[in-house]
């Protein structure tokens, strides 16, 4: 029989650069050697106590939480509260000392632990905290004295936690300690101060140190532990060390009875405020979510919906969720008295209550979308509501929110970064002494933030074999370590919100932006503890939309919005006409090159095919091999439908006895293939049978593939049990790649509908007013996948007239003008097939002008407002601006309208003086002070003139920097992109070679396509797209990855209305660009090039990065 | 690779780089994503600038007046390291090279046979053959006089301009230096902000020779160094060794003056028949004082001095020097050497054990962080510096840490031993089969492997504990047992045949003596 033992000293990952192992493992462990218990206690964090909560739950082991408490003299104190009001008293002391490092440097933070503690701040908080304080290394006098005036001092009871060292005097140090001990009445109980849960965590830990301690494996010396001692260790291991000393190792279980504290206990009850008083928030929804209805349905609400939403209000009572709703509600009414658009996502769109609250603006019993699937009764998981708004003034609502509810009570929640494989290649690399060289050749070879793996053919293919034993060993620690927990980092926008104070309940930080504040746990902890959050997300689309509808209003007269355009059913012809020709630039999620490929296979022509649309050009549906038989289903039933015939769809079934039409009404709607993440999980739970349980571990698994990778112990739970049942073998395997690819990006249906709806209206934009559509694009970058000179070039393709920056005529914004019918418009529109005067002239905004000031702007406007400018010294002297600011103006040929050019615009801007004039100068006008400019500044070409456009606005209206090459590009061979279209496509096997030419837009080589490059090129006719396959890509990679400029010959092939060039040889024409001016002509990539943005290696990420505008779309990695 | 502000970026390319379209100043990363086999090693601009130093002595065979290109005037696309050209004032030289053309054409073959490529001009001003031989297309010499024409057609970069100069004239459409010159001068330098418009007329000035350009010229360091010749040819060692008595003085006199200790010494005799011998010999550190420098020549041997018919010169000179660090002399430079100071006396001593033993062959013993008893200490030639002192040796050994044997068997032998498992101490054993019965014993201190060092023969390293016993007669050893018990006495055999599981096979732990105490 062994001693009863619980360990109390043990640190996690969530002590970061410390701990060696997961939270979970130490439990594990802890189980596995036959504790009696386990402490967590990380330093000065509670990080990781949720992620070992869960563990402890499923071992069936006692876990006590608690922190290690580093004071600002490095002295330690273990401390675990008894009871839940001793916790709230922890929580509040954590937080109290990470607000004491607002400001500081991040790393220092990050290593530090975030909090800056003293013992009397601790003693003030300590009641019902059973202390340990741990011996150190060296037992010196002044452990002896500090340990007595602790033990005087605290509250609650104190005790010595004796550790040994191995070093040979163990039995010295443990006598010496019992003495010292004794001495002072204090108990002392034994501990092993464990930082990993097992010996083989050693070296792990060894380069976690060397990372800390920013130096390498072979001069960290002393700085690394001695042996593999300070893992885990069974009872009976630790009462042979203890020999003599046992009674120690027993009184942990004092300890251990003393705090029963439980993470369970924390019982959470959402704010209060919105509901008024004498009604009960239950009551207060049900007349909220009617009256809702009536303003949803007009005409009445139908039968169908009231019965949906009295089951829903019923269940919402049932599981006392009204508060939280209210709370959502509240904060949507809010924006929209405030004239921010915002739109619910997520699973919340399968609500009804929430189509009524005005929270979500898809109909879902129009929709079919099942309210089970945001809340249900079985499934004990909190409800999550995501709330899109104006990226713009996002930070308006949340400042709203800490407002109404204070600081104490609402917190943003904490995103766990964790190392990534390339993050983790560059760090072991570096403490294990490998050279810069070489670590940038690994990471560099991981494409795309999104890896999972270091894989050998990543070493082979940076040019490295494996064969040298250090850089073997830096693999292997580099896998060991994807996966550990780096840093906290704030979530995008979830909040947490309560009825009692929050620094009770988890201790709060600071955030790296001012004004924010965050708690220790990120969104799995919560959902875990159902702790519910409002996700108070920013979408750049919002911002564009509201900005076009404010537009039409002006110029139009008419007034907009989201639910009247999803309304006005008559205005769809054209809509979907215009989507399946892939004429989507700019469209919300549809517009990049996957999706445009994708449009006129799918040939949307209703909202849900939409929906479909959204979702299904993601990992999920592709590494699932589903996107095929979805398209052939969909051709064959329109052929069928055609013909009058009816379509008969086919399900995968199971063979007898099983029911075979068991998975028809979980496939119904996407024609018998599986599109969406729900669909998934019902596959699962049906056709694998797998429990509530299962299915809700797998969900888990999913939800965290990323960072944990665990989900692989449901594939042969998933395909065997398929198998077994009679399924098609193939779509087993099928079934579990597409749910390995939900968890890179999962899609449910509901999301897709909300964003799908976004589509809609950005497409209807679009449609009937390009060139409202085109300036309110322009007016909310950066935002989506092309750059400005895209957005202008494809309104003007459009019949939108747009007219060149110019003082005199723009605002900060882009704005509309008059129509004005002139000769020379009318020849442009005639040319583009457009009616003269329909569409409102676009004048570029002064924001389009690379470095130019919004006060500038400001100014220019308020001086212009009593009268134009009529020169230059007119314009300095009314509008005060610096010279800088009229550099600037000259520089992008802006000063047209004062009949000055380019470069004597520059001339007279460089000519001022710098400082404002004296007053008796001031009427003195510049030709007296200068002269006139020389006549002999040359006349720029016109290749001159659009490298300069291109270097000051990222665009130019005169012409394409391609078209001055076109004679080249003709002797080349290359034909213009237009030509493609018509252009004959190769048969299989052999056919002519097509060449073409044109700036690099794009470069993307996504991880569902294994190892294709996606390159689009643009000349002056349009883009052109290329495929290039893994084999050329390597034989071309320096001219992919470093041509602004190529041509391209190979292959036409033409399927389904897309058309791309198969590359069989490319070619660097960067040269010939640069040929055009003495300055280089600047990128001209849009953001959703990969190869300028994936690149590693661009020093360290950014301190305070902006909260991120769009979701990533993530159908390229 | 460089690293600058905004990350790694190249510094410089080789030709099969540059044909895979990298260029200079572009970043790392991006250059990877290009090539991922790129090798790359990090810049070290001090050893190009020794390189271009070395350069331009060896340019002195042309002009005594060999500067190196100042640093601000590199325009390059990365102004990186920079110096990258030598300006050699030719004035009145060209003639002893057979003319302008010839003297080129003598340049550009003797650097070629060096495989040292370049780009070389010639003109009236600095400034104009900088630019020609950067810019210009054929003729890179302007005649004399005929400056301006040769430089209107280069480009304004030429000028040695900055960056954003450049790009300012080229945005206003001026490109060559001719187009600059049409312009009123005045106008033209206020559209430069601070220094720049001064810098621009400067620079225009420069290229055409109306403001003269001061090229401060490179020299070798100063050496110090004493000669005598004499009437007769010495011709045996006595006689070198009294004039060495003669020379040490002065020259420990020049070196004083100056603050410089000598750290090479050598002796260089000029025989008869033209020929040269010479000695040298290091120093360990600094040193000015005569008799030492005549000391160490001494005993490094005077007569290896391949001395032929005699000598009729002999100099010495001290090679390298540096700062000396000043101690108080005696009244009279007599005294013996070290009286003063026990340091001078150990250097001495180091010096003259140097000379006898080579260079090299005497070493310090200094601490090292390590947990490996055997590997806690490491050799360091005497010659690199003084010795540790008593803090350093402290600092490098660890907290705490139990007492080590003062000497270590090398390698430990192995032993045989009866002793409780899993880790208790030896009871009994027998050690170079003499049987040891233990009494006392403390321990373990437990050592784990430095994981990260190679594997020796292939097999994974293990724990060490370390045992300090006492045996009946009060003898002392330091024991350790190598593998744990339950943790490490078993591993896998990678089978010999592929298809096969390994196989797991007992490695039973072992005993060793590593040391004896006092």
């Amino acid at each position: 029989m062994s001693l009863p033992y619980a360990e109390l000293d043990a640190l996690t990952n969530f002590s970061f650069l410390e701990g060696g192992s997961h939270p979970r493992e130490m439990v594990a462990q802890a189980k596995y050697l036959g504790l009696e218990a386990i402490g967590i206690a990380d330093r000065n964090s509670l990080a990781g106590v949720v992620r070992a909560h869960r563990e402890a739950k499923l071992q069936g082991l006692r876990l006590l939480i608690g922190a290690r408490l580093v004071f600002e003299d490095q002295t330690v104190l273990i401390v675990y509260p008894r009871d839940l009001a001793a916790y709230g008293r922890l929580c509040r002391l954590l937080s109290l000392g990470k607000s004491e490092v607002l400001g500081t440097d991040h790393a220092e933070r990050t290593t530090k632990g975030q909090c800056r503690l003293t013992f009397d701040q601790a003693l003030a908080h300590g009641e019902g905290l059973v202390a340990i304080a741990p011996a150190p290394a060296v037992i010196d006098g002044a452990f002896g004295s500090r340990l007595a005036a602790w033990a005087r001092a605290w509250p609650d009871r104190l005790y010595l936690g004796a550790n040994l060292r191995s070093d040979g005097r163990d039995r010295a140090r443990l006598n010496h300690l019992a003495r010292l001990a004794d001495g002072l009445s204090i108990p002392m109980i034994g501990t092993t101060a464990a930082l990993y849960h097992h010996p083989d965590r050693r070296p792990l830990q060894d380069v976690l140190t060397c990372i800390r301690e920013g130096t390498t494996i072979d001069q960290a010396g002393f700085r690394l532990q001695a042996n593999a001692e300070r893992c885990l260790k069974g009872p009976d291991e630790l009462a042979r060390l203890f020999r003599g000393h046992e009674a120690a190792l027993v009184r942990t279980r004092e300890i251990v009875q003393a705090c029963r504290f439980s993470l369970d206990e924390l019982a959470y009850q959402y704010p209060n405020e919105p509901v008024p008083a004498g009604v009960t928030a239950q009551q207060h929804l049900t007349d909220l979510t009617w009256q809702g209805a009536a303003w949803r349905y007009p005409q009445g609400v139908p039968d169908r919906v009231a019965a949906t939403i009295g089951k829903e209000l019923a269940l919402i009572a049932h599981r006392r969720y009204a508060h939280y709703f209210l709370t959502v509600h509240d904060v949507v009414r809010w924006a929209r008295e405030q004239g921010i658009l915002c739109q619910g996502r997520g699973s919340a769109a399968n609500s009804v209550v929430c189509f009524c609250l005005g929270v979500t603006s898809v109909d879902p019993v129009g929709q079919d979308l099942l309210f089970e699937r945001f809340i249900s009764a079985e499934r004990d998981e909190p409800p999550d509501i995501d709330v899109d708004f104006e990226h713009e003034r996002r930070e308006e609502v949340i400042q709203y929110i800490y407002g109404r509810y204070g600081r104490d009570r609402a917190a943003i929640c904490a995103t766990v970064i964790h190392y990534r494989p390339r993050s983790a290649i560059r760090e072991v690399g570096k403490a294990l002494g490998l050279t810069e060289d070489v670590t940038a050749a690994l990471a560099g070879t991981v494409w795309g933030s999104w890896g999972h793996e270091v894989e050998d053919r990543h070493v082979e293919g940076a040019g490295l074999a494996g064969q040298d034993p250090r850089l073997a060993l830096a693999l292997d620690l580099t896998r060991e370590l994807i996966g550990f927990p780096r840093h906290l980092s704030q979530h995008v926008g979830g909040f947490i919100l309560t009825e009692g104070p929050l620094v009770e309940m988890v201790p709060v930080g600071n955030g790296a932006m001012a004004d924010r504040t965050f708690i220790e746990w990120d969104k799995d902890d919560i959902d875990d503890l159902k702790i519910m959050k409002v996700d108070v997300l920013a979408l750049g689309m919002l911002t564009a939309i509201r900005r076009g509808f404010d537009l039409i209003a002006r110029h139009h007269g008419q007034a907009w919005d989201l639910a009247a355009v999803f309304l006005r059913r008559d205005l769809e012809g054209p809509v979907y006409d215009m989507l399946c020709r892939a004429d989507s630039l700019g469209v919300f999620q549809v517009e990049s090159r996957a999706q445009m490929a994708m449009l006129p296979r799918l040939q949307p022509r209703a909202f849900y095919d939409l929906v479909v649309q959204v979702a299904i050009v993601r990992p999920g549906p592709i590494q699932g091999d589903m996107v095929h038989p979805f398209l052939s289903r969909r051709t064959a039933r329109r052929e069928a439908q055609a013909r009058g015939e009816s379509f008969e769809i086919l399900y995968p079934s199971p063979a007898p006895p099983h029911d075979p039409d068991e998975l028809k009404s979980i496939l119904g709607k996407t024609l018998g293939v599986p599109l969406f993440q729900e669909q998934a999980m019902r596959i699962a739970m049906e056709a694998a049978e797998f429990t509530g349980d299962e299915a809700n571990g797998l969900r888990r698994a999913m939800a965290t593939f990323r960072h944990t990778g665990t989900i692989h112990s449901y594939e042969d739970m998933l395909v065997g049990r398929m198998k077994a049942r009679g399924y098609d073998p193939e779509f087993a395997e099928n079934c579990f790649r597409q749910i390995k690819g939900f968890g890179e990006y999962g899609f449910p249906e509901s999301h897709a509908a909300s964003f799908a709806l976004l589509v809609y209206v950005s497409a209807w934009m679009k449609c009937f007013f390009p060139e409202v559509f085109a300036a309110a694009l322009l007016n909310s970058q950066p935002m989506g996948f092309y750059a400005p000179a895209q957005i202008v070039r494809d309104a003007r393709e459009h019949g939108v007239q747009v007219r060149a920056p110019d003082v005199n005529a723009s605002d900060w914004d882009c704005s509309l003008e008059a129509p004005v019918v002139a000769a020379a418009d009318l020849a442009e529109g005639l040319a583009a097939g457009v009616p003269p005067g329909v569409f409102h002239p676009l004048r570029l905004g002064l924001r389009q002008i690379d470095g130019f000031h919004r006060a500038w702007a400001d100014t220019i406007l308020a001086a212009r407002a009593a009268a134009p400018f009529a020169s230059l010294d007119d314009l300095r002297q009314r509008a005060g601006l610096p010279a800088a600011a009229l550099e600037r103006l000259a520089a992008a040929d802006a000063l047209g309208s004062l009949d000055l050019s380019r470069r004597g615009g520059l001339w007279a801007a460089r000519g001022l003086p710098r400082t404002a004039p004296l007053p008796l100068f001031a009427g003195m006008g510049l030709e007296e002070a200068d002269g006139p400019p020389p006549a002999a500044l040359p006349a720029p070409a016109l290749s001159e003139e659009v490298v300069h456009d291109y270097e000051t606005l990222r665009l130019s209206l005169k012409a394409h920097p391609v078209s001055f090459l076109r004679q080249d590009l003709a002797r080349a061979g290359a034909i213009p992109a237009a030509q493609l279209a018509t252009a004959p496509a190769a048969p299989p096997g052999g056919g002519r070679r097509i060449a073409v030419g044109g700036v690099v837009l794009v470069r993307q080589r996504p991880g569902t396509a294994k190892g294709v490059c996606f390159i689009t090129l643009e000349d002056e006719t349009g883009v052109a797209n290329i495929v290039v396959w893994p084999k050329l890509f390597e034989a071309f990679r320096p001219v992919i990855m470093g041509s602004r400029m190529m041509l391209v010959r190979g292959r036409l092939q033409r399927a389904e209305g897309v058309t791309h060039l198969v590359a069989e040889h490319l070619e660097d024409w960067t040269g010939s660009l640069a040929g055009l001016s003495d300055q280089p002509l600047p990128a001209l990539a849009a953001p959703g090039d990969e190869a300028t943005r994936s690149a590693p290696g661009r020093g360290d990420p950014p301190r305070h990065r902006h909260p991120r505008v769009m979701p990533r779309s993530r159908d390229f990695h | 690779m460089e690293r600058g502000p905004r990350g790694l970026t190249l510094s410089a390319l080789n030709p099969a780089a540059r044909r895979l379209g990298l260029s200079r100043g572009q970043a790392h990363a991006d250059a990877r994503a290009m090539v991922p086999a790129l090798i790359s090693v990090p810049a070290e601009p001090e050893r190009d600038l020794e390189a271009l130093r070395s350069l331009a002595l060896w340019a002195e065979r042309y002009s005594p007046c060999v500067a190196m290109e100042p640093a601000e005037a590199s325009s390059g696309p990365s102004s990186g390291s920079g110096r990258e050209g030598l300006l050699i004032d030719m004035t009145g030289g060209a003639h002893l090279f057979g003319g302008e053309t010839a003297l080129l054409t003598d340049m550009a073959g003797r650097l070629a046979a060096a495989a040292l490529p370049a780009r070389l001009a010639l003109a009236d001003t600095a400034g104009a053959a900088w630019a020609l031989a950067r810019f210009g297309r054929a003729a890179r010499i302007a005649p004399a006089g005929a400056t301006r024409n040769a430089i209107a057609p280069l480009p304004v970069a030429a000028l040695r301009l900055a960056r954003e100069d450049v790009q300012l004239l080229s945005r206003l459409g001026l490109r060559t230096i001719g187009d600059l010159l049409a312009l009123p001068r005045a106008g033209l330098a206020r559209r430069f902000r601070g220094e720049a418009g001064l810098t621009l007329v400067r620079r225009l000035d420069q290229a055409l020779g109306v403001e003269p350009e001061i090229l401060a010229g490179v020299r070798p360091a100063p050496l110090w160094r004493v000669w005598r010749s004499f009437l007769e040819p010495v011709i045996d060692a006595a006689g070198v060794e009294t004039v060495l008595g003669d020379l040490a003085p002065s020259l420990a006199e020049g070196l004083e003056r100056d603050g410089q200790g000598a750290r090479r010494l050598a002796l260089t005799g000029f025989r008869t028949d033209g020929r040269t011998t010479a000695l040298t010999v290091a120093l360990s550190r600094p040193s000015a004082h005569p008799g030492h420098l005549a000391r160490v020549l001494k005993e490094r041997g005077l007569e290896h001095l391949d001395l032929g018919f005699g000598i009729d010169a002999l100099m010495l000179s001290a090679e390298t020097a540096e700062p000396l660090i000043q101690v108080q002399g005696d009244l009279d430079r007599s005294s013996q050497l070290g009286a003063a100071d026990p340091r001078l006396a150990l250097d001495g001593l180091l010096d003259r054990l140097g000379a006898r033993l080579g260079e090299g062959q005497v070493h310090y013993l200094e601490g090292r962080e390590s947990w490996m008893p055997e590997r806690a200490q490491v050799r360091r030639p005497a010659s690199e510096g003084p010795p540790p002192s008593a803090p350093d040796r402290e600092a490098a050994r660890a907290p705490g840490l139990p007492d080590r044997p003062l000497m270590l068997l090398d390698p430990p032998e192995a032993v045989t031993t009866v002793a409780e498992l899993p880790d208790g101490p030896p009871v009994r054993f027998i050690w170079r089969r003499v049987a040891h019965h233990v009494v006392r014993s403390q321990g373990p201190e437990r050592l784990s492997a430095e994981w990260w060092r190679p594997l020796r023969r292939g097999l994974p390293p293990r724990t060490r504990d370390y045992y300090r016993v006492e045996d009946g007669e009060g003898r002392r050893y330091w024991l350790f047992r190598e593998g744990l018990y339950g943790r490490e006495d078993r591993m896998e055999q990678p089978p010999s045949d592929p298809g096969a599981e390994p196989q797991i096979v007992a490695r039973p732990p072992t005993w060793w003596m590593h040391g004896v105490f006092p």
